[in-house]
């Protein structure tokens, strides 16, 4: 009996010990999750937003870990669900969770040209003799998902004020091919014989290789609409998120944040309000949609 | 030798840094090695990893269809790693064989990356979505295949790596022990030459402490050199030699104090003043080792005068040599009253060593009795001696106070002398005198006890010429012979105390001889109803005259009974008392009155009238003296006296 006991006290001292760090882990999140949309290649995406993740750490204090999701709607449905503390939202993303998920939008990017957001564009192949909106009747058309404006709503829109007033009625196909860049390539490869993305996006392609704005050309613009809104949740502490904010303004002005943002292709971070969605609802509301009922999930069902 | 410690520690330090910074140096070397042994096994699990997570995927492709979920994040990640695999693979050294299989890998993986997010992010016919899907699942099976084929590849390197790994931990080992044992090594010959190097010296010192404690003062340690104990040795040896140079002047002090002390007592033995110079010149020469001393003392008339003995100095030429005092006196107040240096050439003095001492040092030194000059003492030391010192001066003080006394004692006994010899002769005038009266007062008493029997003769004789009664003329005559016998008897007395008679000594019992006397003197005993008392104690014999004891125990006894006319107690007591029988004869007579007990011992001088000589005490108290004891003599009126008599027990003959 004493030989058990002398077994067991060692032991449970042990396990004592050993459950103080477990328990330590149960009772806070010890990092700051943030979502991503794939508004191009996720990979590329990712890595992308990587340093300035790597940058919000080192400043915080507290490790800032990436998730990306692999549609635009899904970071509506998934936000509290996977625990995200913020994330980089699109224009309609952005209108819808401000809306839905009551977060609080924080700063913008600001891209190397000044601009901090973006306009949706429809464009197809120069060779396809695609000039105006009857003829894209009875083709393809590569969207990028129902939750944008630029990828979606925008084209919608286009095509409302035509008179077409179902997509089935005017292409023989279409789909979303989830993200931007993917858009353009699927014009450019011949998946589809026009698409809509939006211009900022575009313009980087076309940086990269010139030969994009020889091949393609844009039929429609639309004004603009903020772009990669950053949000945090309100039940973050108001210190945290006060933190986060300033962190991200000042930027610029900061050596190593500067580095970040060449790397990321910005020139900084302007302050985001919820007023800077107007464009988007404007746009709904002449197409006839509003923001609470708007069925945001991507799917072919119902086109 | 602390330059020599600090020489070694950096030489140990050297090739401690020098095995230590070699052992570093091919730590990193081998350990940027081990890292990218470990970086090629983390590649080959990477690999495994990435084969298995492109089956994941490639199954997911398969089974999931187009909604993800959190396994995205897995896929991104997976993914991602394949990326940053492959990139440090390239960033290593390969054959150009593996490089150029990983440039094409890379590229897989970008197209991969390209199809993969299509594949994800597209939602399309499920036609569109399947095409996707295919081209997606064909670069994933091109990844498979070309990543199981760089295993070969990727494990020979890790084989090749591993080996020149294993190779440089076994050289770093061997040069760390090197390093050690050379240390080691060089530590032990160091210490070994540095314990050395320090014992000797220290044993040195030790045997110089010893020696020192020993009383060898002076003894020099053997030991030389420009280290520490170099220095600690020189100054060991130089503390030895003020310790030795220290002792000598104690001890030469000490016997400068001996002298000194030597000399002042035989100064203030000496009882005349020549003396007195002497010792005090002898003790200062000794003391000082003069060569010459000068004593020069203020005489009656006010001049000072050379007062021999002179030390190194002609006595004939100072002979009758006189300063003046007025001379004297302005040097001694020009000097201020202190010791001063003189020059061979001194106006005054210097006619006292003008002949004499030539290459001397000379101090003149004043001596002072009771704070007035009495004169002055001319030193002369050898200049090879040295000049007078300050400690000179000092003993030099102290003779000349001791001097000063020691003249004033000359002095006082020179006049006690003198007084006393006037006491004496004032005392033999004074002894004169008295015996004359004495001679006078005894010639007077003699004439009157004599003139009283003569006037009656006389008297008679003149009635004889008238008287013819035969009768009367018998009885005349009778009274005439009477008269004339008292005169002889008188006469006969006085001789008898006048002449010195030899003593008869031999052994009495004085027992015996008071006996004697009281059968002798019984009859007026009887007669005065006197009651003898005898309270003998048990004494021994001494050695005296008997017959003359005799009477002065007679003398002695019947004085007693005549005391007691009405009869009374006669005490006689024997004791003996120290040296001395005591023999005492009391009564309870009449007593002497003080006035007359004074006188009783004087001759003539009687209480008794016509009855006694007044010679019998005094001739008693002789006969006592001459036996070397004494009588003394107690007595109250109307209580009875007591006369104690002293004989020696002892007497040397």
């Amino acid at each position: 009996m004493r030989v058990l006991l002398r077994c067991l006290i060692p032991l449970c001292i042990f396990f004592f010990l050993f459950s103080i760090p477990s328990l330590r882990g149960e009772t806070g999140k010890r990092y700051l999750l943030i979502g991503l949309i794939p508004e191009r290649n996720i990979f590329r995406q990712i890595d992308r937003y990587r340093p300035l993740a790597d940058y919000l750490s080192g400043r915080l204090g507290v490790k800032v870990r990436l998730t990306i999701l692999s549609r635009y709607g899904d970071i509506i449905d998934r936000f509290s669900q996977r625990g995200m503390d913020g994330a980089f939202f699109g224009d309609l993303t952005g209108a819808l969770a401000v809306e839905l998920l009551k977060v609080e939008p924080v700063a913008r990017p600001v891209s190397l040209d000044g601009r901090s957001s973006a306009r949706g564009v429809i464009i197809v192949r120069r060779d396809s003799g695609i000039r105006k909106p009857g003829d894209l009747k009875g083709k393809v058309f590569a969207f990028v998902d129902r939750a944008t404006v630029s990828g979606y709503l925008f084209p919608l829109y286009y095509l409302r004020k035509a008179g077409f007033n179902s997509l089935k009625e005017v292409f023989s196909e279409y789909y979303f091919t989830g993200s931007h860049d993917s858009a353009v390539f699927a014009v450019l490869d011949g998946r589809a014989d026009a698409g809509s993305l939006k211009d900022t996006v575009l313009n980087d392609l076309i940086r990269k290789d010139k030969t994009i704005a020889d091949e393609l050309m844009v039929l429609a613009e639309s004004p603009p609409m903020p772009e990669g809104t950053f949000c945090l949740r309100t039940d973050l502490p108001p210190e945290m998120r006060r933190k986060i904010r300033e962190l991200l303004l000042g930027m610029k002005k900061d050596h190593e944040g500067m580095k970040v943002l060449q790397e990321m292709g910005l020139s900084g971070f302007t302050p985001a309000s919820r007023n800077d969605f107007a464009p988007v609802i404007r746009i709904m509301k002449e197409i006839g949609i509003g923001l609470k009922d708007y069925d945001y999930r991507t799917t072919l069902k119902g086109r | 030798m602390r330059r020599k410690i600090i020489k070694y520690l950096f030489f140990i330090f050297l090739l401690f840094g020098i095995g230590g910074g070699i052992a570093i140096i091919s730590l990193t070397r081998t350990s940027s090695d081990l890292n990218s042994l470990i970086t090629l096994h983390r590649v080959e699990i990477l690999r495994q990893d990435l084969v298995i997570n492109l089956q994941t995927v490639q199954k997911h492709l398969y089974t999931i269809g187009t909604t993800f979920g959190s396994e995205l994040d897995v896929i991104v990640d997976n993914v991602q790693s394949l990326d940053r695999a492959v990139g440090k693979c390239l960033g290593c050294h390969h054959n150009p064989e593996i490089t150029r299989r990983l440039t094409r890998l890379t590229k897989y993986v970008e197209k991969y990356k390209d199809a993969l997010s299509a594949f994800i992010t597209t939602t399309a016919n499920p036609e569109r979505v399947n095409r996707l899907q295919r081209a997606a699942v064909e670069i994933g099976d091109v990844l498979l295949n070309e990543a199981n084929e760089m295993t070969f590849v990727a494990n020979q390197s890790l084989q090749e790596r591993t080996e020149r790994a294993l190779h440089d931990v076994k050289t770093i080992k061997n040069l760390l022990l090197a390093s050690l044992f050379l240390t080691m090594l060089f530590g032990f010959v160091v210490a070994a030459s540095l314990t050395r190097e320090i014992l000797t010296p220290v044993e040195e010192l030790i045997k110089g402490a010893r020696m020192i404690s020993a009383g060898k003062l002076g003894y020099k340690v053997n030991y030389m050199d420009s280290t520490e104990f170099g220095e600690l040795a020189a100054t060991f040896n130089e503390m030895s030699r003020s310790l030795k140079e220290g002792y000598e002047k104690t001890l030469s002090y000490m016997e400068k104090l001996r002298v000194l002390y030597k000399t002042t007592l035989s100064l203030h033995i000496a009882s005349e003043r020549e003396d007195v110079i002497r010792e005090m010149v002898e003790g200062i020469r000794g003391i000082l080792r003069l060569e010459g001393i000068v004593t020069m003392l203020r005489e009656d008339d006010g001049a000072f005068r050379p007062v021999p003995p002179f030390i190194g100095v002609d006595e004939d030429a100072l002979r009758d040599v006189a300063c003046e005092p007025g001379q004297v006196y302005r040097i001694y107040q020009e000097s201020g009253r202190r010791a001063v240096h003189l020059r061979r050439d001194h106006p005054v003095l210097g006619r006292f060593f003008s002949l004499s001492c030539h290459g001397c040092n000379i101090l003149l030194f004043w001596l002072r009795k009771k704070e007035e000059l009495a004169g002055c003492l001319l030193l002369f030391k050898n200049e090879k001696a040295g000049d007078f010192t300050e400690e000179d001066i000092r003993l030099l003080s102290i003779m000349g106070n001791n001097f000063a006394v020691a003249l004033e004692n000359v002095e006082l006994y020179q006049n006690l002398h003198e007084q006393m010899r006037r006491l004496k002769e004032a005392q033999e005038q004074l002894v004169q005198s008295a015996k004359l009266a004495a001679v006078g007062e005894l010639a007077a008493n003699v004439a009157h006890e004599i003139n009283n029997p003569l006037t009656t003769i006389l008297g008679y004789s003149e009635l004889l010429s008238e008287e013819e009664d035969p009768e009367n003329i018998k009885r005349d005559l009778a009274i005439i012979e009477s008269e004339s016998l008292r005169a002889r008897e008188i006469v006969q007395q006085l001789l008898e105390f006048s002449r010195k008679r030899k003593l008869e000594l031999k052994e009495v019992d004085v027992h015996d001889t008071i006996d004697g006397v009281l059968k002798l003197v019984s009859p007026n005993i009887k007669q005065s109803r006197v009651k003898v008392h005898r309270k003998y104690t048990d004494v021994p014999k001494v050695l005296v005259d008997e017959n003359q004891i005799k009477q002065v125990f007679l003398n002695l006894i019947n004085n007693a009974i005549q005391a007691m006319p009405e009869g009374g107690d006669l005490v006689i007591e024997t004791e003996t008392m120290g040296q001395y029988l005591m023999i005492a004869i009391a009564d309870t007579g009449m007593g002497i009155p003080d006035d007359v007990s004074r006188r009783i011992f004087e001759p003539f001088f009687t209480t008794k009238q016509d009855k006694g000589t007044g010679l019998g005490l005094p001739i008693s108290y002789r006969i006592v003296q001459e036996h070397g004891g004494r009588i003394e003599v107690k007595s109250r009126v109307d209580e009875g006296s007591t006369f104690r008599v002293f004989l020696p027990l002892r007497r040397d003959v």
